[in-house]
């Protein structure tokens, strides 16, 4: 392994560790992984905590009345958010798994029907279409993605021979594709993906579960809403917002059920001519009393990183993917290892090869880092190829000093062992 | 360990709770109340999950959900939490089951006119989507015996022919009804109709049960799942709640969460509690603060007794009820022993739209909450009223004087 020289660690970077006030991180805890479960604004728990006591004081009219309108603003706020002309196609509930969920399960999907999606989507999708499979008869078609992957042709072409490979008899009915895949992280190129699938299968609905993508990417739902039929996203991984809060998107609302159909929900039976009773953001304003509070706190999220943004003078995301795209190469230059795409195909989680392709040997390093530094990163194998890699998150609370420091932890953990 | 600063029933009680000192809040049972040490307990948690999130969700929660469960599974007379799970509410618990079960056209579900909304909701979803069909067994309030209840649904079993019997999938029963509210005879339910079809599933959607009435589900009989609220009658945060299923037919009906998530391999057959233990990350310290209503109760019952809080807030129910039955002149919608913090009251009125208007006065102009309601059937216009350990006696008074002096001129 060469060592390079230190790199310059820069002379003034907007964020970084100055950051961590603004959030609830343990000091000491280093944490490279914002990507798994998010971290919320400390200013926004606080609004959050401030809901919940209007609730509490009360809870009839708060869930009566004033709950309804706060959420109708949250709603208008996130759409203006998103580029969309109204909130009417759009839902916030817990997460991207209830989102993902409350589609497939609502969708009148018959035996035989086929619901594609590539083989770096994320598990939980593979359970949920698993669960159909069982439940409906519908037939799973899982694309394979080599790892590492070169270019978009990579996800692409696959694609496309996997469609064209189909049974003249069988019905592609759903294609689920991620915006950001999990483990490895990747940017997929969705309208790309689409596009294949509705110009060999018309009448093919495309889900896109976007989890990692608001706060993460820019989103205009508008434009893209050209182009699929479902979005989901959570608010709660990279939009600061409280855990439990995610939003689903539909071009066509019809039929679309959330995964809890409540006492306000009235679902009139077949035949009474009655038609969809209540609209699709009243079926998804109640779903049984719980806590909506973290739903509100979207809003506020919102404005967080609105004057976090303005008081820093640059933006998040351009500095958590320049971050990510200096400490990938750094990363690896020092380990003479390899990223698993292409630096464009990554914005705040890079994925990094370890210096070693023994997954035990990693874990165990994962283990010291975090007992004996505090420091909280990913270790992870893909089954597919092998390769043992890292997937770390870039946030405004960290900089540059951060991953020359985990950097050398890496070798010097890995070292250790092979002495 | 958390504990009760105030001990004493009554109006001192409002110290432990969030309630706005200007509510009189006569409704506990639609939405709950969190004690204030519960909720603080919940946002310490919210702090250790927020100061290092992996750690809390790969370890710290997994580690402390278990006494969560052991503890509410004992409060319940079960020998192990190995057959209960948590989940956010009722709905959820319902949800689940119903969306789960592996269902044929023709398929029967069964509950009571007086069954809640949302089980009615679900199944008239699955009556679109997979074509069951629905035996609503209709009660007439007011409700005079156990038999108002037991006759109605015997017959309406009986009159089904051996096929439709045979398709009897799911019978549904409310542990205490919501609205109104009734404690239904669920042993008896149960058996009549596990004797019409032995494959049937029973589910007791006892929302309002915990907290309220001492549930001991063994005792409950040939029963299938039980679910129940934490957070409306157990002081609970928002968003709590249990089912229990069945060891016996937990693996052979295989009941799915509403969410299959990352951590479901629904091929590989995860289990129970692990497949509804996580449904995507979400804040799960509500759940948590399951154990913390328990101390919470348990730090008021140790000096005031063991079921205190249940024999203060039944008999101050029973009183208020007496005292505006005889003060409005009118009557309950069934026996006492029906009743337990939740009673009904017919009020001075046969005007529904009157009663709405003085529902919203009483809140406008004296920040009362009650809830006005009408029986369809009947044409019964009534109110259904919680008791609980923060009212007294004289908050029933008020109420009584102030429903008949707006009633009594626009009669």
């Amino acid at each position: 392994m060469s060592s390079l020289p230190p790199p310059p660690i820069s002379s003034s970077p907007p964020y970084g560790s100055s950051c961590l006030p603004l959030f609830l991180l343990s000091p000491g805890y280093l944490n490279l992984n914002h990507g798994s479960f998010g971290t919320v604004g400390r200013k926004v728990l606080e609004r959050q905590r401030e809901y919940t006591d209007e609730q509490e004081g009360r809870p009839d009219v708060w869930f009566r009345d004033t709950y309804l309108k706060l959420l109708s603003s949250t709603l208008t706020n996130l759409s203006q958010y998103l580029s969309l002309p109204s909130p009417t196609n759009l839902v916030l509930l817990e997460n991207a798994s209830s989102g993902v969920n409350s589609v497939l399960r609502s969708l009148p999907l018959l035996k035989g029907d086929v619901i594609l999606y590539l083989s770096t989507a994320y598990s939980m999708v593979k359970n949920t279409a698993a669960f159909l499979a069982n439940e409906r008869g519908v037939t799973l078609l899982e694309v394979k993605v080599s790892i590492p992957v070169a270019s978009e042709e990579d996800f692409l072409k696959p694609l496309s021979s996997a469609i064209k490979g189909m049974g003249s008899g069988e019905r592609l009915k759903l294609a689920i594709f991620s915006h950001v895949s999990s483990t490895p992280s990747f940017i997929e190129p969705i309208v790309a993906l689409s596009s294949v699938v509705k110009s060999l299968s018309p009448k093919c609905k495309v889900l896109v579960d976007g989890a990692h993508v608001l706060g993460q990417l820019p989103l205009n739902l508008n434009s893209l809403g050209e182009h699929v039929d479902y979005y989901v996203s959570n608010c709660h991984k990279w939009m600061y917002a409280p855990k439990g809060s995610a939003f689903l998107w539909c071009k066509d609302t019809s039929g679309v059920q959330p995964t809890v159909i409540s006492s306000r929900n009235k679902v009139d039976p077949p035949g009474s001519g009655v038609g969809e009773v209540p609209d699709f953001g009243s079926r998804y304003a109640y779903t049984g009393t719980k806590d909506f509070t973290a739903y509100l706190a979207v809003s506020d999220a919102i404005a967080f990183r609105s004057e976090l943004e303005g008081s820093r003078g640059m933006s998040v995301i351009e500095y958590n993917t320049g971050l990510g795209r200096w400490a990938g190469d750094y990363l690896v230059g020092l380990w003479g290892t390899r990223r698993l795409c292409p630096r464009e195909m990554e914005a705040f989680m890079i994925n990094v090869e370890l210096p070693t392709n023994a997954i035990e040997e990693a874990e165990r390093m994962r283990v010291k880092m975090l007992e004996e530094e505090g420091v909280y990163m990913l270790v992870l194998r893909d089954e597919g190829s092998g390769i043992v890699y890292t997937r770390l998150s870039m946030q405004v609370y960290l900089e540059r000093e951060d991953f020359v420091r985990v950097g050398e932890l890496v070798l010097k953990y890995l070292r250790h062992n092979e002495v | 360990m958390v504990c009760a600063s105030n001990t004493t029933y009554g109006h001192q009680q409002l110290e432990n709770f969030l309630l706005d000192p200007t509510y009189l809040n006569f409704n506990h049972g639609s939405f709950g109340a969190v004690a204030r040490p519960v909720l603080d307990a919940q946002h310490n948690y919210v702090l250790q999950q927020e100061a290092r999130p992996d750690i809390w969700f790969r370890e710290t929660y997994k580690t402390l959900i278990v006494e969560t469960r052991e503890k509410i599974s004992k409060e319940c007379g079960l020998v192990n939490a190995d057959n209960l799970v948590l989940l956010e509410n009722a709905s959820a618990a319902v949800n689940a089951i119903f969306r789960s079960l592996s269902l044929q056209r023709g398929d029967i579900f069964v509950y009571f006119s007086t069954a809640y909304g949302m089980v009615k909701h679900t199944a008239a979803w699955l009556e679109v989507d997979k074509g069951i069909k629905i035996l609503e067994v209709p009660v007439t309030v007011p409700i005079t015996s156990v038999q108002s209840l037991l006759d109605p649904m015997k017959n309406a079993l009986d009159d089904l022919s051996p096929e439709e019997k045979a398709k009897v999938k799911v019978a549904t029963f409310s542990h205490i009804s919501s609205v109104p509210a009734f404690i239904e005879p669920i042993k008896e339910l149960a058996s009549l109709v596990k004797s019409v079809n032995p494959n049937a599933l029973v589910l007791i959607d006892g929302a309002h049960a915990i907290g309220q009435i001492k549930v001991d589900i063994p005792a409950l009989g040939d029963i299938d799942y039980y679910l129940s609220n934490a957070h409306k009658w157990l002081y609970a945060p928002k968003g709590s709640a249990f089912l229990w299923t069945n060891p016996e037919q937990i693996d052979t009906v295989r009941p799915q969460p509403s969410v299959i998530s990352s951590e479901n391999d629904v091929s590989g057959g995860t289990d129970y509690l692990t497949r509804f233990g996580y449904t995507g990350t979400k804040d799960f310290t509500a759940y948590l603060s399951i154990s913390d209503s328990l101390d919470f109760r348990h730090s008021l019952e140790e000096v005031n007794g063991e079921g205190s809080i249940i024999d203060y807030s039944t008999s101050l129910a029973e009183w208020a009820g007496d005292h505006l039955v005889e003060q409005w002149k009118t009557s309950r919608l069934s026996p006492k022993e029906f009743e337990a913090a939740l009673f009904n009251v017919i009020l001075p009125t046969t005007d529904y739209e009157l009663a709405t208007k003085m529902q919203t006065d009483l809140l406008n102009d004296h920040g009362i909450y009650m809830l006005a309601l009408l029986d369809e059937e009947s044409g019964i216009v009534f109110t259904r009223l919680s008791s609980q350990i923060y009212l007294e006696k004289a908050d029933f008074v008020k109420l009584g004087d102030l429903v008949l002096e707006y009633l009594s001129p626009r009669k």
